[in-house]
């Protein structure tokens, strides 16, 4: 599918923009190794939605503004990016990573939604601690993030030489900037009685980093929530399986009124 | 030159087959494995080591920070140099240095290497470092802000030892109502600075603005020349001044015996545990994501070949680098590499992995007796401020 690829300057910060499809619009923000990508998944929510999906500063080669210092700091940053691009109350999806931005964006302006998505989201201090990527090797990780690791190499660059290395270590840092000392904000929970959007929790069936059980307890902790399982996804499921998860999304996105039947 | 001992107390008894169970020696090797009945014996033995290389004429001796790992059991480098500010005499005591941003509280430095200098006579050389990488797991500190809280932590102690006190200090990372560090430093205008540095661009034209002597270590002679020919260009062209000998330091194991067979046999297997056990650290322990910029990661990628790549002893031994043999090819070889450096001060490992307590004495008193006489002695310790005693020679 046809998609624009653009650059948005939010208060001195340059974005990284994909835009594409038609019907509602949908922000979607991106997990650990999808910035700056169009994937399979964006191809099925583009069917019914405007799908707008952002680069998070310090992503996807973009410079790791000093002013980044909590996920916070990512939320109020996107409250500057709906209002830029004109989105009038969209449905907000956050990926892992992105669904922690997504839950402090939904904490304190729950107004300016239509919904939330998360979808393996982290954020909320998990009953088991998360387990460290950052001191494992590559391929380890991919054990505790993908429940088919084949699916994985859809992510690897094509050559792994000096550049891509240092590229991804980069992200590493994003990451790290966001996630290191704690992978979670320990004041979030408290909080989530403040979402007061309908809210759908998606959770890869075989998520070894955080297990489907906190997805549970979030829809439980989020008025209305509702949850969905996605069978045959570890914490990956956009790259695992795009289809039923927005299948999901479109589905929750019907109940609420916002996509027609 | 300075002849400084370089110490780093490994522990001795890693097993050989750890790597088949654990990554790396450093932050995740289980503490069970520790001995502290063994652990006694072995810090007094090092002691002494340090002790009798201020007996027999070395300048400085040397401490360092580095915390949970097997490879150094100096987590508090200033108590190991409160003990030899008791035990030597003359000797200056090099930390090398203290982990100033890996502290939530800097002053907490700032007071202790004060207290160390007024004690020792103002023999203190205060390095100051980031800690490695695997520091960041161990402390649970953010990697992405090590090099601005580094910066910060050094501005700070240095605005604490030479302004008076109290003043107010409200930076981006450290944030005190009260600064009066009591003691100050006996050295005026304070202790002399070390960096001792990975060679990242940034670290490299910190120090040279500051005019630091700028040491580092394990780098192979060709790369190791880069960095400090980059140094030594950044001060004449940038901060307009030509950089000295005492600005640079160079690192290498030392063993001497009576003939090359012989120090290669008794060495080898000390370099190979050292390589194979103490430094076994994944690239990702070593670089954490952040650590350093993009450039200089690519920049140290290049300079070292993949971070993870295979220790090869026999290529280490085989080296021209590699201070093993006789007096005459350590002694030769050392004036050589010093040269090619461009440095003027040499930091000996004189005790490396597993070596035993007996060995290091006697290569300590063979390069005494028959290396050290031969050495072109003299110079400053950086900074300019402090002159060397003569040698007693």
């Amino acid at each position: 599918m046809d998609y624009k690829q653009e650059q948005v300057d939010v208060r001195g910060c340059q974005v990284p923009l994909l835009t594409g499809g038609q019907g509602p619009a949908l922000l979607l923000l991106h997990g650990p190794g999808g910035a700056g990508r169009w994937l399979e998944f964006h191809d099925r929510l583009a069917e019914h939605f405007t799908v707008c999906a952002p680069v998070h500063p310090g992503f996807g080669g973009t410079p790791l503004p000093g002013w980044v210092r909590a996920a916070e700091d990512l939320a109020l940053h996107y409250v500057d990016l709906i209002r830029i691009l004109g989105l009038k109350r969209p449905l907000v999806a956050g990926l892992s990573l992105g669904g922690w931005i997504a839950t402090e964006l939904a904490v304190f302006r729950s107004d300016l939604l239509a919904g939330l998505v998360l979808i393996d989201a982290l954020g909320v201090r998990p009953e088991r601690p998360i387990p460290d990527l950052f001191i494992m090797d590559p391929m380890e990780s991919i054990a505790f993030l993908f429940a088919d690791p084949a699916k994985a190499t859809a992510m690897m660059p094509q050559e792994m030489g000096v550049d891509a290395i240092v590229r991804m270590w980069e992200e590493q840092a994003a990451i790290a900037r966001l996630a290191w000392t704690r992978p979670y904000n320990p004041q979030l929970r408290r909080r989530l009685h403040h979402i007061t959007v309908p809210t759908l929790i998606a959770w890869g069936g075989a998520d070894r980093l955080i297990p489907p059980d906190h997805g549970r307890m979030l829809a439980r902790e989020i008025e209305g929530a509702r949850f969905e399982l996605i069978e045959g996804s570890g914490h990956m499921a956009a790259v695992e399986q795009p289809g039923p998860l927005a299948e999901a999304i479109t589905r929750f996105a019907r109940t609420i009124g916002l996509t027609a039947a | 030159m300075q002849l400084f001992f370089f110490h780093l107390m490994p522990w001795p008894h890693i097993p050989a087959d750890f790597k088949n169970t654990w990554r790396s020696s450093w932050v995740v090797f289980p503490n069970s494995h520790y001995d502290p009945a063994i652990g006694q014996r072995i810090y007094n033995d090092y002691l002494d080591e340090l002790q009798y290389a201020d007996e027999i004429g070395f300048d400085a001796v040397c401490v360092n920070e580095h915390h949970q790992n097997a490879y150094g059991l100096m987590p508090s480098p200033n108590i190991i140099a409160a003990m030899l500010a008791q035990r030597t005499r003359r000797a200056k005591i090099a930390i090398l240095g203290n982990g100033i941003c890996l502290r939530d509280n800097p002053l907490r430095v700032a007071e202790e290497v004060a207290m160390l200098d007024v004690i020792s006579g103002g023999r203190i050389i205060s390095g100051f470092v980031r800690g490695i990488g695997c520091e960041y797991y161990s402390l649970n500190l953010d990697p992405t802000f090590s090099r601005e809280r580094f910066f910060e932590a050094h501005d700070l102690i240095i605005k604490a030892w030479t302004e008076p006190g109290p003043f107010e200090w409200d930076g981006e990372h450290y944030r005190f109502r009260y600064v009066n560090v009591w003691p100050r430093p006996l050295q005026q205008p304070h202790p002399p600075i070390f960096c001792p540095s990975q060679g990242s661009s940034e670290t490299i034209s910190w120090a040279a603005e500051h005019r630091y002597p700028y040491i580092m270590t394990f780098t192979p002679m060709e790369a190791l020349v880069r960095y400090y020919d980059s140094y030594r260009e950044l001060a004449t062209q940038k901060f307009g001044y030509q950089a000295t000998p005492a600005q640079f330091g160079w690192t290498s194991a030392v063993y001497v015996a009576k003939d090359q067979e012989t120090a290669i046999r008794e060495a080898r297997p000390h370099l190979q545990y050292f390589g194979e056990r103490c430094f076994a650290i994944p690239p990702q322990m070593l670089m954490p994501p952040g650590y350093t910029s993009g450039a200089s990661l690519k920049r140290f990628i290049n300079a070292r070949g993949s971070a993870g790549s295979r220790f090869d002893v026999d290529a280490l031994l085989r080296s021209d680098d590699t201070l093993v043999g006789t007096p005459e090819q350590v002694g030769e070889r050392l004036v050589r590499n010093m040269e090619r450096a461009g440095a003027g001060i040499f930091m000996g490992m004189f005790q490396v992995g597993d070596m035993p307590h007996d060995k290091v004495m006697r290569n300590l008193e063979l390069f005494a007796d028959k290396v050290m006489p031969y050495l072109p002695r003299g110079g400053d310790t950086g900074n300019g401020k402090a002159a060397a005693p003569p040698h007693p020679a």
